[in-house]
C-alpha cells in the first residue's frame, strides 16, 4: 500500500469495513483490478470542482472512495454492480474527472468505477456517418482520430484533453461548436450501459415506438447507470471556415444580432458575445502566445508570480463591489462568429450574419478577433488554474435562458454575485428561442474559511437570481453536488418522477448517491 | 358506471365513456377520481383533450408560445399567421393533430432544424403524472439540469404522463415559396447528395421523389426567407452536382399515399430502388418522414413500445393510464 508522506494520516479515513469485506468480490468482478491503496483514493477523492481546489490548497481532502475498480467490459460493470447492490455499497461512475460540479465525490465513500478501460475506437460507418466509441475515450482521442479519416465530431467543450464520451454524456456536455453541431444529447444516436439494476442494454435509434430512454440516461450523473459505449454522429472535416468579429455599442444590441441571426436560420458553429469588462480586458483576443500549462512553468511561473498576486488580489477581489463598479465604465460588446462547413455556404452565411450585424450599427473587426480566440480557445481552464494559486477562488457558472430574460437574467446574476466576487460575463450556445450566459466568478477573503463561506454565499445568491429572472440553473456543466439544491427546487414537483425513475433503474440506491439530490 | 357520478368533466359519446376536462385542474380531478374508483384511462375511459386550448401571448423574440394541448397544430397555425409565425414546416398528416397528439403519439413531437437535427417543437412541456402531480419542465431552451424528463411525455401514448400545455417553438412566416428539381443517376446518389446537404444546414420543406423515369427527379420545395432559400438552393446544387445530379425540369407529383412513417435515410434508398416514388417531409441526418411505400414506424396509430421503454411502465404503478398499447 502507497503511503504518502505529505498527507497527514487523518486526513485519509481508512477503507470502510464492508468494502473491505467484500473485496474478494469486487476483485473477482474486474479480474483483479481492484485497489484500496491511499494513493488511488486519494487520486479518485476529487474532480475539478473548484471547492475542491480550495479544500485542497488548505490541505482538506474531499471524501475519498473506499476502493477503486478498473472494470474493461460490459459484464465486469454488471458483476461490480451485483457485488454493490449486495453490499449496499455506493459505486461512483468515473471518467477522467474532469467535471466542475462534484458530480464524482465519494460522498458515501463506497467504489469508484473507473471505465477509461472502455476505450475502444470503431471505424467511421462512411454510410451512416457515424462511430461507436467507449465511454472512457477521450475527447481530444477521439476528435484525433476522427481528424485523421477526415470526419469530425464537432464537439469541443473546454475540458476536450481531459474529459470522456461517458462523462460527456453523463452530464449533458456541449461545446465551443455547439450552435452548429448541437449538445451531445444531440450527437448520440443510440448508447450501451448497464443500469444500476445490473441489466445490461442498448438503446434503440430512431426510428421506434414509445418513449425516448436515451434523454432519461443522458444527463443522470451515475445515478442511473454507468455508459460504457455509445454511438456518435459525425460530420466531415470543415473544408472551410470563416471569421468574423464585430463590436456592439451595448451588450443588449449584440444579443439582439444573435437572435436575428438564428431567425435568419444561420448556424455559426461559434457565436461568442463578451460582456463589456470581458471585452474590454479579456476578450480582446490579440493575437499572442499561448498559456503554459502549470507542470511546464518555471519556477518564477510557479511560485513567484502567485505569491506577488496573491497580495495584489485580496486587496482587490476582497472588495468585489467596488470592483463591479468600475465595470459601469464600459459599455462595447463584442461578437465572435465562425462559420464552417461548406466553403461557399460558410460564405455565404457569413455575408448575411455580417448585414445583420451592420445594421445595428456594430463596428467591423474582421477575422482578427476570431483566429486569436480559435488559437486560445482551451487556454481558460489553465488561467483558472492559475487564478486559484493565487490565493482567489474561481469559478464559471453555464446557465440558458429564452431571449425574453437573458439580459435580465444576466442583470440580475451579476448584481448578486457582485458582492461576494468580481463577475465577467460572455453569452454563447445560442439557439433560435435563447441561449447561454457563462458567468466567470474571481474572489477572495481575509482568510481561508472567509473565503470558502464567500463561495457557498455566491453560488446560493446568483442561482437563486438565475432561476428567479427565468433562467434555468444548468446549460451544460451538469448538476452533481453544487447545483444539487437549486436542481430539485427547480424541479417542483417532477422531481417526485425523478425520485421514481431512479427507484425503477437503481432500486438499491448504490449508483453515485447524493447527486442530483438522489 | 355512470358518467354523471364521476364528473362534470364525464361524457358519454357514442355510448363509451370520455373524460374531457376544460383545464388542468379539471385534468387532476379527472386522474384522482379514476383513481378512487379503479377506473383505467385510455382502456375503461377514454380522454379528450380538445377542451384545454388555452393560448398565451406570443414571446416574439423567442418566437415561442404557450398552448393548451388540445390546439390542432393547423388552427394554432392560423393563429400564429397574423403574428408572421408559423408553427411549420410539418407534415400534412402532423398538421391534422393536437399538439397533445403530436407530443405523445409516435411523432414525439419532432421537428427538423436547420443543420439535420431533430428537436422537440416544444421548449417546454406541463404534464399530469398518474399521482396527479404536475411536471412543468424548464422553458429555457437547452439544460444540463439531470435526465430531460420531458422524455417521459414525448412519444409516451400518455402512458406516463398527460400533456396538458407546452410552450411551442415557432419559425418566421416564410417570405418566400420555391421549388427547384433535380435529377439524380440513382437512388444512392440522391441519399449522398440529400446527407452531405442536410448536414451542412440544408433545410426544405418537402420534397417530391419519383425514381419511375430510370432517374431519381427530386422536387425540392422551401418555405424560408429570401436570403435562406438561395442559399439552400447554392448548397443543394453543389451537393447534387457532387454525387451525379444536375438540375431537371419538373417532376411527377402524383401524391403517393397518405400513410406517413418516420424512416431511415436506408429505407428511402431502398423504396426509390424499387421504383416507388415518395413525399419526404422533415428531413433531418437521424430519419426523415415519408409518404409512400416504405419501411418504418406508421405514424398514424401508436404502436406497441420498444421493450425497453417497458420498463418506465412501473412509473404508473396502478396503470392509471392504461400501461404500453
Amino acid at each position: 500500500m502507497t503511503r504518502l508522506s505529505n498527507v497527514p494520516a487523518a486526513a485519509l479515513p481508512p477503507p470502510r469495513s464492508a468494502v473491505l469485506d467484500a473485496r474478494a468480490e469486487f476483485s473477482a468482478a474486474v479480474g483483479g483490478r481492484f485497489s484500496t491503496d491511499d494513493l488511488d483514493r486519494l487520486s479518485y477523492a476529487r474532480d475539478c470542482w473548484p471547492l475542491g481546489l480550495l479544500w485542497i490548497r488548505q490541505g482538506k481532502i474531499p471524501p475519498p472512495p473506499d476502493a477503486v475498480v478498473w472494470p474493461g467490459t460490459d459484464d465486469e460493470v454488471a458483476a461490480v454492480i451485483k457485488v454493490a447492490r449486495a453490499k449496499k455499497i455506493a459505486l461512483i461512475p468515473y471518467g477522467s474527472g474532469s467535471g466542475v460540479c462534484g458530480g464524482t465525490w465519494a460522498l458515501q465513500g463506497g467504489v469508484t468505477l473507473d471505465l477509461k478501460r472502455f476505450d475502444a475506437i470503431s471505424e467511421v460507418d462512411v454510410e451512416h456517418r457515424s462511430v461507436v466509441v467507449g465511454a472512457g475515450v477521450l475527447g481530444e482521442t477521439l476528435e484525433r482520430r476522427l481528424n485523421s479519416r477526415g470526419w469530425t465530431l464537432g464537439h469541443f467543450p473546454s475540458s476536450i484533453a481531459t474529459s470522456t464520451v461517458g462523462g460527456w454524456l453523463a452530464a449533458r456536455s456541449a461545446g465551443q461548436f455547439s450552435s452548429k453541431y448541437g449538445k451531445i444529447e444531440d450527437m448520440v444516436l443510440s448508447a450501451r450501459v448497464v443500469l444500476g439494476t445490473g441489466e445490461r442494454l442498448e438503446t434503440p435509434e430512431r426510428p421506434f415506438s414509445g418513449p425516448d430512454l436515451l434523454p432519461l440516461l443522458v444527463g443522470s450523473e451515475g445515478t442511473l447507470c454507468a455508459f460504457t459505449s455509445a454511438k456518435l454522429r459525425v460530420f466531415p472535416f470543415p473544408a472551410g471556415r470563416v471569421f468574423h468579429g464585430f463590436e456592439f455599442k451595448s451588450v443588449e444590441t449584440g444579443l439582439e444580432a444573435i437572435r436575428l441571426l438564428f431567425r435568419e436560420g444561420l448556424r455559426p458553429a461559434v457565436v461568442r458575445l463578451y460582456d463589456p469588462f470581458d471585452t474590454a480586458f479579456v476578450g480582446k483576443g490579440k493575437p499572442g502566445r499561448a498559456a503554459t500549462p502549470p507542470s511546464q512553468r518555471s519556477s518564477l511561473l510557479r511560485n513567484v508570480v502567485p505569491a506577488l498576486l496573491r497580495q495584489v488580489t485580496k486587496q482587490t477581489l476582497g472588495r468585489p463591489t467596488v470592483m463591479n463598479k468600475l465595470q459601469s465604465a464600459f459599455s462595447r460588446s463584442r461578437l465572435i462568429l465562425m462559420f464552417e462547413g461548406d466553403p461557399a455556404r460558410a460564405e455565404a452565411e457569413d455575408r448575411a450574419a455580417t448585414s445583420i450585424c451592420r445594421q445595428l450599427g456594430a463596428d467591423d473587426l474582421g477575422e482578427d478577433p476570431g483566429r486569436a480566440w480559435f488559437k486560445k480557445r482551451y487556454d481558460v481552464s489553465y488561467r483558472m488554474s492559475r487564478l486559484i494559486e493565487s490565493g482567489t477562488f474561481a469559478d464559471t457558472m453555464e446557465i440558458a435562458a429564452p431571449w425574453e430574460r437573458v439580459h435580465e437574467v444576466y442583470e440580475r446574476v451579476h448584481e448578486a454575485a457582485s458582492q461576494y466576487a468580481f463577475v465577467l460575463c460572455h453569452f454563447s450556445h445560442a439557439y433560435a428561442d435563447g441561449c447561454s450566459l457563462y458567468f466567470s466568478f474571481v474572489g477572495s477573503g481575509g482568510d481561508e474559511k472567509e473565503m470558502e463561506e464567500r463561495y457557498h454565499q455566491l453560488w446560493r445568491t446568483a442561482l437563486a437570481a438565475a432561476v428567479s429572472a427565468g433562467g434555468n440553473v444548468s446549460h451544460h456543466h451538469g448538476v452533481g453536488v453544487l447545483k444539487a439544491g437549486a436542481m430539485q427546487d427547480a424541479l417542483g414537483e417532477g422531481r417526485h418522477a425523478l425520485r421514481g425513475i431512479k427507484d425503477v433503474f437503481d432500486p438499491d440506491g448504490v449508483m453515485n448517491p447524493g447527486k442530483l439530490g438522489l | 358506471m355512470s358518467n354523471a357520478s364521476l364528473g362534470s368533466w364525464a361524457k358519454r359519446i357514442n355510448g363509451a365513456l370520455v373524460a374531457e376536462p376544460a383545464d388542468e385542474r379539471e385534468l387532476i380531478e379527472v386522474v384522482h377520481v379514476l383513481a378512487d374508483r379503479g377506473v383505467k384511462l385510455h382502456q375503461d375511459m377514454a380522454l379528450s383533450r380538445a377542451r384545454l386550448t388555452s393560448l398565451s401571448e406570443i414571446a416574439k423574440n423567442s418566437m415561442t408560445v404557450e398552448a393548451g394541448a388540445g390546439w390542432r397544430l393547423s388552427d394554432l397555425d392560423a393563429k400564429l399567421k397574423p403574428h408572421a409565425l408559423t408553427v411549420g414546416p410539418l407534415s400534412p398528416a402532423a398538421m391534422q393533430l393536437r399538439l397533445g397528439e403530436f407530443l405523445e403519439g409516435p411523432w414525439a413531437g419532432l421537428r427538423s432544424i436547420p443543420g439535420g437535427r431533430l428537436e422537440p417543437i416544444c421548449t417546454s412541456i406541463t404534464a399530469i403524472f398518474p399521482d396527479g402531480r404536475r411536471l412543468e419542465t424548464s422553458r429555457a431552451p437547452r439544460s444540463a439540469a439531470g435526465p430531460d424528463l420531458s422524455a417521459l411525455v414525448l412519444g409516451g401514448h400518455g402512458r406516463l404522463a398527460l400533456c396538458t400545455s407546452a410552450v411551442v417553438r415557432c419559425i418566421p412566416l416564410p417570405e418566400n415559396d420555391v421549388r427547384g428539381t433535380w435529377s439524380f443517376p440513382s437512388p444512392q446518389s440522391f441519399v449522398t447528395a440529400m446527407q452531405r446537404a442536410v448536414a451542412e444546414g440544408f433545410w426544405p420543406w418537402r420534397m417530391h421523389v419519383d425514381p419511375r423515369s430510370g432517374r431519381v427527379v427530386a422536387e425540392v420545395r422551401w418555405t424560408a426567407s429570401v436570403g435562406a432559400v438561395e442559399r439552400d438552393r447554392e448548397l443543394l446544387h453543389r451537393c447534387a452536382d457532387a454525387a451525379g445530379g444536375r438540375p431537371s425540369g419538373e417532376a411527377e407529383r402524383e401524391a403517393p399515399v397518405d400513410v406517413e412513417h418516420e424512416t431511415t435515410w436506408d429505407a428511402v434508398r431502398s423504396a426509390l430502388e424499387s421504383k416507388k416514388p415518395l413525399q419526404l417531409f422533415r428531413v433531418s441526418l437521424t430519419s426523415v418522414v415519408a409518404r409512400g411505400d416504405v419501411e418504418g414506424l406508421q405514424l398514424d396509430t401508436p404502436s406497441t413500445w420498444t421493450s425497453l421503454a417497458g420498463r418506465l411502465l412501473p412509473l404508473d404503478a396502478r396503470g392509471l393510464f392504461g400501461g404500453a398499447s
